[in-house]
Order: structure tokens, then sequence, then C-alpha cells
């Protein structure tokens, strides 16, 4: 009885192909030793984005024309093309740089996680310069939604501009966008997953070569097992975090919205960020079709 | 000590100075003045040892003019209150003394300094310019003892000791000292101002500028902040107050300041603008204050 279910399961197409035991028991472990790239990737990329979207951010709201003509140029570039093209432009475009070359060869020597450091370095670039501009429309929505009245209390006892944004304005700009903050390294962790376009042995990568070698695509859900494992829980915690957020401000002052947040002014919630996976899944899409054609 | 203002000439020059002054655009309904000798010196007769001294001060914003001429001044120790009905120019005129506005034209002195100078050190200036606002703005992510220390650690440079002690000292003056690990988000409204109050008190300001700082209270928690106010004017603080509390203007300023379509309407002593303003606008506004 047991058997012959598990026969028809490992036979049914959709089943045996996507959900077969055999190759989820296969495919686990190799994976596994992906998620750190995965997660490294993610972590370090938004990390390096907090301070680079924090500056990117005051240069935004400068008094100086240029500094902030040439950063809305940055941010209108960075989310008006897709991450994919980003990854691929900056991954091939990385060795013209003058003096790449030369580095190039010590570089490779080192490597973490079986991805020597020139990737490391070119895939952590690239993360870094689309976090940031996120992150600086993040910072910048958030210390415009603090009262006025702070910035001049701040300022009337003699604190200098950048005391009353270090001392009175940025720690409370940081409890307001924590939330979107967290969404973000969301969308950055799920978004590592496009490296694979560039073959960055990461989770989506190892899953593919897997899938080819065995004709089978069981890797692919094991490798959504693993996304999930760290989106849901992150999501719900935002979820809580936002729903704290508005409880103590009662309706205003709430969480400040994220700039990829497209449907209206509502900050994204974990349907947003762990549901709304399209536009990676559309990416993903494309990954699989290059690789086919 | 009130009878400084009274000398006679300086509210009669004040006046002229709005009528002579030809590049001024009055407002029609400021314009019935009483005629006064046209001959007269323009400047105004201020004494040198007023605290604040604000000369033919001027805001324009765009191309609405909030203040066109306000002049007067406030000796070390006074108390001025500054009256006038919603979008005189009371908020904007306070606000320029600490450059919270940068003026138009015009001058404003503090001591012997001119503020409104391209060589001001404004954080300098405003370290000695205690300001109280109508929506308190406390820090809401410290506590009160931490709303008082912040500029004490910062701006005076004290240690985390001196400026613990001298903040439990301010907020026992305003009878908070119970308050003082509370969040701005636990304190009542009344609370919270007393709690700005010591804030500005703690850096030792010589002049406190204080806009409305009642109105935004529930009533029955006006009277904490006013006795508050009421003790520290009665401790020799310079302080320019707008306010629409009108028993304590009466009952504490030295001087009273009418404003009116962004110039100073009519000033005297309390006395006087209570009792018996000279000008229409001034009564009525008074009579509806009463009302
Ligand atoms: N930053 C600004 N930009 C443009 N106009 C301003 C600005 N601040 C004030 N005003 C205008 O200046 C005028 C005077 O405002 P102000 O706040 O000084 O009046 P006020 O006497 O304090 O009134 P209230 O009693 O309502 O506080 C108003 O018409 C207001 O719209
Ligand atoms: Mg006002």
């Amino acid at each position: 009885m047991f058997q012959a279910f598990i026969h028809w399961w490992e036979n049914y197409p959709i089943t045996g192909i996507f959900f077969n035991f055999h190759y989820i028991g296969q495919a686990f472990l190799p994976i596994l030793k992906c998620l750190p790239v995965s997660l490294l990737l993610g972590v370090i990329g938004f990390v390096l984005g907090i301070p680079g979207g924090l500056l990117v951010s005051f240069m935004k709201m400068s008094k100086v024309k240029p500094l902030r003509w040439l950063m809305t140029a940055y941010i209108d570039v960075v989310r008006g093309t897709p991450m994919f093209l980003q990854i691929l432009i900056i991954y091939f475009g990385f060795p013209f740089i003058p003096g790449y070359k030369a580095l190039q060869m010590p570089l490779k020597q080192i490597v973490f996680f079986q991805i020597d450091l020139t990737i490391w370095l070119r895939a952590l670039f690239i993360i870094f310069i689309n976090t940031a501009a996120y992150q600086a429309e993040i910072f910048r929505a958030g210390i415009q939604s603090i009262p006025k009245g702070q910035n001049e209390a701040a300022r009337s006892l003699g604190m200098g501009k950048w005391q009353t944004m270090g001392f009175v304005i940025l720690p409370q700009t940081i409890r307001r966008i924590l939330p979107t903050m967290l969404s973000e390294f969301i969308l950055v962790f799920k978004d590592t997953s496009l490296f694979a376009a560039v073959s960055v042995f990461e989770m989506v990568m190892q899953a593919k070569v897997i899938a080819a070698a065995t004709y089978n695509q069981s890797a692919l859900i094991v490798t959504a097992f693993f996304y999930l494992l760290i989106t849901i829980p992150l999501g719900r915690f935002v979820a809580r975090m936002e729903n704290k957020l508005a409880e103590q401000d009662g309706g205003d002052g709430g969480a400040v919205a994220s700039p990829r947040a497209k449907r209206g002014k509502r900050p994204p919630r974990l349907d947003d960020t762990v549901g709304d996976s399209a536009h990676v899944v559309s990416h993903r899409e494309n990954v699989l079709n290059s690789e086919v054609s | 000590m009130p009878g400084e203002y009274q000398s006679g000439v300086n509210t009669e020059l004040l006046r002229l100075k709005l009528e002579s002054h030809g590049d001024v655009d009055i407002p029609d309904k400021v314009k019935n003045v009483s005629a006064v000798d046209s001959d007269a010196p323009l400047d105004v007769a201020m004494p040198a040892d007023a605290i604040i001294r604000i000369k033919n001060l001027k805001k324009v914003f765009g191309d609405n003019v909030v203040l066109h001429d306000v002049n007067f001044y406030c000796p070390k120790g006074h108390v001025v209150s500054v009256l006038g009905p919603s979008g005189s120019g009371k908020s904007t005129m306070l606000r320029c003394i600490n450059l919270l506005e940068t003026p138009t034209a015009g001058e404003i002195w503090f001591e012997d300094q001119l503020v409104n100078s391209k060589e001001t050190d404004v954080d300098h200036l405003r370290a000695k310019i205690g300001m109280v606002f109508q929506q308190f703005n406390l820090f809401p992510h410290l506590t009160a003892l931490g709303n008082v220390e912040l500029a004490l650690k910062k701006v005076r440079k004290l240690s985390k000791e001196q400026a613990e002690a001298i903040a439990t000292e301010q907020l026992e003056k305003v009878g908070l000292s119970d308050r003082a690990d509370f969040l701005p988000s636990q304190l009542s409204g009344g609370q919270a101002q007393r709690v700005a109050i010591a804030r500005a008190l703690a850096m030792e300001p010589h002049v406190m500028l204080f806009d409305e700082a009642t109105s935004a209270l529930d009533p029955s928690l006006v009277r904490d902040v006013l006795d508050v106010m009421r003790d520290l004017a009665k401790s020799g603080m310079t302080m320019i107050v707008v306010t629409h509390e009108m028993a304590f203007a009466r009952d504490v300023s030295d001087h009273v300041v009418f404003m009116e379509g962004g110039v100073v309407y009519e000033q005297g002593t309390p006395e006087k603008i209570f009792d018996h303003p000279d000008r229409e606008r001034t009564r009525e506004f008074l009579q509806g204050m009463i009302d």
C-alpha cells in the first residue's frame, strides 16, 4: 500500500518532477551549503548599503544643487532599471575598470564558500549600488517625516546641524524606518538569486545545476524552502513591528512606506514582501530562459 | 522699571516711524495713526543696555510681507508680553530673534551683538536664548531627564554627571523631579511643557522666548505652566512672552506690545494698554479677548 503510493507519487508528473523525495533528499545538503552564500550576499550587501544610503539621502536633501541632481539621477537609474540588467552590466563591466586585471590574480586566490573574492566583490558592489538607492529613499522619507519642531527645538538649544541630525532626528527616524528597512532586506536577500545569471553559486544556481544533472526539478523546491525559512519569520516580525508602531503613534507618524511598494502609500506588509515575489519570479524565469536558449 | 518705557518719547517715536517710512506698505487698517510731528528724528532711542533691541524689523515670505516694521526693546530682567490677533506676525517676530527665521531687513540686537549679521555664530547665539514652543517639541525618544541633559552634554560639553546634576535640579524647579525617567508620551501636556521650560533653562539663557506656551494645553493644565513662568519672572529672568493669557500679561509684564498687521500697533505699560489704550484696534482686540 505505502509502496504503491510512493510509486504513484514519484511517477505522477508534478509530484514526481518537483516534489520527488529521492531528489529532495539528494539536493538538500548541497543547497544548504549554498545558503550561507545567499545570506552573506544579502546581509553584507544590505549592511554596506546603510551608510551608503544615508549618505545618498543627505546628498539628495543637500542645498548644493548639482549634488542633488546627481543623486536624483543615480536613484532614478537604479530604480528604473531591472536589477537583473544591473547585474549583467556591472558584473561584466567590472573587468574593464583600469587596474582590475592586476588585482585579479591575487584576489582569485582568496576563496570563501568556493567563491573567489573577485566574484564576491563584484556581487557585493552590485547589491550595494542597488540597495543604497532604495535605502536612500527610505532614509529620506523617514527623516522628512520627523516634525519640523524637533529640528527647531534642538537648534534653538544651540545644537549644530549635525548634532541635531545625529542625536535628535536620526534616532527617531530609525525607529520609524526599521520595518521598512527589514522589508528591504528581505527583498535584497531574495534578489541575490538573480546572481545565478552570472553563475555565482548561490542557492538558485546550485539548484539549477542539480536540476539539470538529474533531469528533476525538486532541487528548486528545496531552494524555495530555504528562502521561506528566512523570509516568513522575518516578514512576520516586520508585520508585528509595524502594528506596534501604528499603535504607539495612533495612525499617522507610523512606519515609512517602502520606495519599492508601488501600490499606493500603504507600507509593505508580509504579503508584499514574501508573497509579492512577482518581480523576483519573473526575473528567475528570465534566468531559466536565458539558460535554455 | 516700567517707567523706562514711559520716558514719553519712545512710543510716540515708534508710532511716527510707521507713517514716515515711505517704503513700508502699511495696511489700511493701521494707517489711521494720530498725527505726529513729521520732523522728529526717525531713529528710535533705545537704551543701549537693553538685552534685546528690535529696530525696523521687516520679514517677507515670498511676496507676503509678514513683518512691516517692528520696533521695541526689552531691558534685562524685564518681562515683555506680546499680544495680537492671529496672523499678526508675533511668532515670526519671536523666531527672528534666535534666527529660526532670517530677518529681511532691520536690526535685532542681543546684548551688544547684532543678531542678523553674517558674522553671528548662530549656535552660540541660540545657546544663550531659550525658546519654548506652543507644541512643546520634546524629543520623544528621550526621557524628561534626557531631554534636559542633551544640550548640556552636546552644547555645553558637560560631563555625564554634571549634566545629570543640572538637569535634575531644573526638573525639580519646575516640580517634576518624580517624572525624570518618564518619556514625553507618558507626560501630560502641562508636564511636557514644564520639561520643555526646564530644558531651555538648563542652558542658563540670558533671555527666554515663549511662543504661546499654554495655547496647546487643556485649560486645567494651563495654571501649572503659568505658575512656573511667574516664578521665573520673579527670579529676574528676562522674558519675551507671546501669549493670549491676558491676566498673565497684565500681572507679570513690565511692558506690553500689541502687534497688528505686521507692526507694533501700540505698546506701553500693562496699565496703559489694558486700562486706557490710545488706539481703536487695541481696544477692540482686548474687548474681544475678554468676551
Ligand atoms: N514659513 C512661512 N512661510 C510663509 N508664510 C509664513 C511662514 N510663517 C508664517 N507665515 C505667515 O506669516 C503670517 C504671520 O504668521 P505668525 O505665525 O507670525 O502669526 P502669529 O501672530 O504668531 O499668529 P498666531 O496667533 O496664529 O500664532 C501668517 O499669515 C503666516 O501665514
Ligand atoms: Mg504664533
